[in-house]
């Protein structure tokens, strides 16, 4: 779906923002750029939308060099979710998405109302104006214009900005949901969570590189320390013991009347963020 | 690409009317056509000077009816500085001594001549006329001209700005980046709507005030320089909006734009007073277009159209590339 | 005290505060450099008159009473007739007189001058032989000039008002006016501090101003000074105002250009109308035409009369610093 090699760009002579990017974003993939503010994620994802130009390297996206590609029908086929919430707050919910959806074809759209309610946005609010409403509101109305024209292809920047913890279940819920329809999601956040819970593969990106890319899971298993740490009752003593695993694979090696709990020291994406990066998230 | 067009059409037309610039033009019509036909005409009219006589001895038989008779000298002095612009005439002497108060030398000259020439002559004798228009006529044309030019450029302007800033606040700007359609078209409505709007301003303007007929002759070419202004205005406010931060901003470059851009052009146009650059004054040869279209010479130079076009495309150029900066931007 | 500071810091680091400020003494330098230039052409006659039609001596008779221009042919002095920003009468040959031609569209006083004209120039022996005595009047354009520098005052004290209007709403829009809410601040510390702000900058921008147009004797400064501030603290409070009621920047700009209009349009009008009785009464409820008056009396009169604008002007900072208190508390036991 989206291929990238030799990703360059610069803001002006001297303030090269991007430094030799390369990726593949397979079709149906969720893909994540993890990033602290200012990597270059957002750069990123605007060349992506066609929104900057003046690159270096190439870019493709649906099959075909990217300088070909940003017509209407490009269009037509991506949904985008910026990183505030843009509409028009004089207008209610309805309103802007007629507004928006108004841009495709009508046997593309989906039915607003279903998409609204999907989103769990409040009924009453409906006929609203926009400048009423709170910021998770606006946040639902501004992904239901991403959803509204059934994309292929998905931009969602910081989606679960803004939203309460049960918001962002539903969100990545829906983004879920997207995934099985067969959606491609490209994904820039600094929230490790969402990353962790949704992406098939994640990149880390600092100062405009990839220092890092590859599943969740691979990442956080490489740089296991793979130790266990087990808690356990003995002679009426809670106790904590640390063993290697190699250790582990032939019996719990110490006396114990009761084990409690056994915790793996699995790294966080943040923690293998700091690592390759040497700088957190936030 | 039509059907993307009318919807950004519609959509410009519901923010103006939310923003109650329509109500504002309707408002600004009905005072300009009561300020024209109530207030101007009757206040723009002089007379030429009073002439007082103060005739003692009645040494004159007949007398103008233009001189006014004093019956003593007090009374001519009062009334010379009630009336600063009135010539006295003291016949007590026997010679006639004129008074008057300092205006400029030239036309005390004549103030003071004509004043005796009352005193000789009853000659009626009327000046050729070699135009068309009545004094009524014509000041209801500067007047309608005048104003339409200030509503274009103050009141228009600022409208767009408004408009454009509201929409740069909220952000929307940067969704319209994604959206199917042709970016240009974003601006092309924009400027659709000023246009429409200002033609039929332009046309209810000068029906009220120039009355049917005469409009009827000078309307096409009312409504081309009308466009010409609309459009560069339109393009002025649109890049303003992208290129500064925020309102306060831009309403400072309005200010400037209001007080610095205009006053020379209405002196130059209305007055004897010409600055010898104001020739190189874009505003001031679209100013000049319009009063003239409104007294019937409409410009046909082609220099002077494709100036116009140039202009306006330049500036179309500038709108275009600002706005996509702006697109690129974060919020 | 030190709040004070960093609100006047804010201020200037306030691109449009600083433009409003320097652009009244801007005009102002201006205006004194307009006075310099010779406007008096704006009342002469203007002639126009074909090339070898009229006699040399006709020509110089003609430009005693104002230009007289050339022009080559019949069809552009008509046209220059017809022009409709200038009042030229056309002059031609007729036989031993003249006669004379004009659009049809002047003010009456240039078809009168046109229709006398030839019998000046036949009886032309005549009124050389007249005796003329000349009052002394002001220059009048002398007194145009000193209209708009009074204008220029006027938008110099009241930049207070755009100060003030701009600091608040400015303070709206980023969320400082929650922050004030929560801070241990007194009502009247609040008030105090804009009210400052906003006086300050529109007495330093009328001073200046004053400096560069005017020369006036020490009495005469320190009416002037007394004047420019009860007038700064007026529109001080008005910005309050208008910071207080405007929902977002739009609004207040359109609030602030509404409050400079009425501001500079009523006093002008009711100077040059001459209104008096009940419709000059009513004028005084705009704060500026008090000033305007005052400062007309300063540079114009021999004996200036202004206490009954000093005491139109304390009026006014009383009853508007009266209304602003009772509005806020108002506003306060209903939220």
């Amino acid at each position: 779906m989206i291929e990238v090699k030799n990703l360059t760009f610069s803001y002006g002579k001297d303030k090269q923002v991007l430094h030799s990017l390369n990726f593949v974003v397979g079709d149906g993939e969720i893909f994540g750029f993890l990033g602290p503010n200012g990597s270059g994620k957002s750069t990123t994802q605007k060349i992506l939308t066609g929104i900057l130009k003046g690159h270096g390297g190439t870019v493709s996206l649906f099959g075909q060099d990217i300088s070909m590609v940003h017509t209407q029908d490009f269009f037509q086929k991506i949904g985008v979710l910026f990183e505030f919430p843009y509409l028009y707050a004089n207008l209610s919910a309805i309103d802007n998405l007629k507004y928006f959806s108004s841009f495709y074809p009508a046997k593309q759209l989906r039915d607003i109302g279903e998409v609204l309610e999907e989103l769990e946005f409040k009924s009453d609010f409906l006929k609203k104006p926009v400048s009423s409403y709170s910021k998770g509101m606006r946040q639902r109305v501004s992904m239901a214009r991403a959803l509204i024209s059934n994309p292929q292809l998905l931009f969602l920047d910081e989606p679960t900005s803004g939203l309460d913890p049960t918001g962002a279940v539903l969100f990545r819920k829906i983004i879920e949901e997207e995934r099985r329809k067969g959606t491609t999601v490209f994904l820039t956040t600094h929230n490790m969570l969402d990353a962790d819970l949704l992406c098939d593969r994640v990149a880390f990106i600092t100062n405009g590189n990839i220092v890092a890319l590859d599943t969740p899971k691979r990442l956080k298993e490489q740089n296991s320390k793979r130790r266990v740490v087990v808690s356990y009752l003995y002679q009426g003593r809670r106790e904590e013991k640390t063993i290697e695993i190699p250790e582990l694979e032939a019996g719990i090696p110490f006396l114990h009347d009761e084990i409690l709990s056994i915790h793996s020291e699995e790294p966080t994406l943040e923690d293998m963020f700091i690592q390759y990066t040497g700088r957190g998230l936030s | 690409m039509w059907k993307s067009f009318c919807i950004l059409f519609k959509k410009d037309c519901q923010m103006m009317i939310a923003g109650k610039f329509f109500l504002v033009a309707v408002g600004s019509l009905l005072i300009y056509t009561l300020f024209i036909n109530f207030g101007y005409i009757n206040f723009m009219n002089m007379q030429l000077y009073n002439v007082y006589l103060y005739d003692p001895q009645g040494t004159q038989q007949e007398v103008s009816e233009r001189i006014c008779p004093v019956s003593s000298l007090e009374e001519l002095e009062t009334v010379l500085l009630a009336d600063t612009n009135g010539v006295g005439i003291d016949l007590s002497s026997g010679t006639p001594n004129i008074i008057l108060y300092y205006g400029s030398k030239k036309v005390d000259k004549h103030r003071a001549d004509y004043a005796s020439l009352l005193l000789y002559s009853s000659d009626k004798y009327t000046a050729q006329i070699v135009g068309t228009n009545t004094t009524k006529l014509k000041q209801q044309k500067e007047m309608s001209c005048e104003l339409l030019f200030i509503e274009i450029v103050a009141v228009g302007f600022l409208g767009i700005a408004s408009v454009l800033f509201k929409e740069k606040q909220m952000g929307v700007i940067r969704v319209h980046a994604v959206l199917p359609l042709k970016k240009s078209l974003f601006i092309l409505s924009k400027l659709a709507v000023f246009l429409v709007s200002d033609l039929v301003f332009a046309v209810l303007l000068t029906l009220l005030n120039v009355g049917f007929f005469d409009t009827i002759h000078i309307l096409p070419a009312v409504l081309v320089q009308t466009a010409i202004l609309s459009l560069i205005m339109a393009l002025m406010g649109f890049g303003c909006t992208m290129l500064l931060n925020d309102f306060k901003q831009f309403s400072l470059a309005y200010l400037i734009i209001a007080l610095f851009v205009a006053t020379p052009i209405f002196l130059s146009a209305n007055t004897s007073i010409k600055m010898a650059w104001i020739d190189w004054h874009p505003f001031y040869q679209v100013y000049m277009g319009l009063k003239n279209a409104y007294f019937g010479v409409p410009v046909t130079s082609p220099v002077y159209y494709i100036c116009s076009a140039c202009g306006i495309a330049v500036l179309f150029v500038i709108v275009q590339t600002a706005f996509h900066k702006e697109m690129g931007k974060e919020g | 005290m030190w709040g004070l500071i960093y609100q006047l810091k804010s201020v200037w680091k306030d691109k449009f505060c600083i433009m409003s400020f320097l652009l009244p003494i801007v005009v102002a330098v201006a205006l004194n450099f307009i006075g310099t230039i010779d406007l008096s052409s704006l009342g002469e006659l203007h002639f126009g008159a074909l090339e070898n039609n009229l006699p040399t001596g006709t020509i110089s008779w003609l430009k005693q009473y104002g230009s007289v221009t050339m022009y080559k042919t019949r069809e552009d002095l008509i046209a220059s007739i017809n022009e409709p920003s200038t009042e030229l009468i056309g002059v031609e040959n007729d036989g031993n007189g003249i006669k004379t031609m004009i659009a049809g569209d002047e003010l009456d006083i240039y078809r009168q001058v046109a229709d006398t004209l030839p019998a000046l120039y036949a009886n032309q022996e005549n009124t050389e032989q007249i005796n003329v005595r000349i009052l002394e009047r002001p220059d009048i354009l002398a007194g145009m000039q000193n209209i708009f520098i009074a204008m220029t005052l006027i938008a110099a004290m009241f930049m207070g008002c755009t100060f003030n209007a701009m600091n608040i709403i400015s303070e709206k829009e980023n969320g400082i006016d929650l922050v004030n809410q929560i801070l241990p601040m007194t009502h009247s510390q609040y008030v105090i501090q804009k009210i400052f702000v906003g006086f300050v900058c529109g007495c330093l921008s009328a001073v200046m101003t004053v400096c560069i147009c005017f020369r006036l004797s020490l009495q005469r400064t320190l009416l002037m000074l007394v004047l420019i501030i009860l007038s700064a603290f007026v529109a001080a409070l008005i910005g309050l105002f208008i910071g207080k009621f405007s929902k977002n920047l739009m609004v207040g700009v359109v609030y602030v250009k509404i409050v400079m209009i009425v501001f500079m349009a009523v006093p002008l009008l009711s100077y040059l109308l001459g209104a008096n009785g009940l419709i000059l009464t009513l004028c005084y409820f705009v704060p500026s035409n008090a000033t305007f008056e005052g400062i007309m009396n300063l540079v114009n009169s021999t004996e200036p009369m202004i206490a009954k604008d000093m005491l139109i002007l304390m009026v006014h900072c009383i009853v508007w610093f009266l209304f602003y208190l009772s509005i806020s508390k108002w506003r306060k036991k209903n939220e």
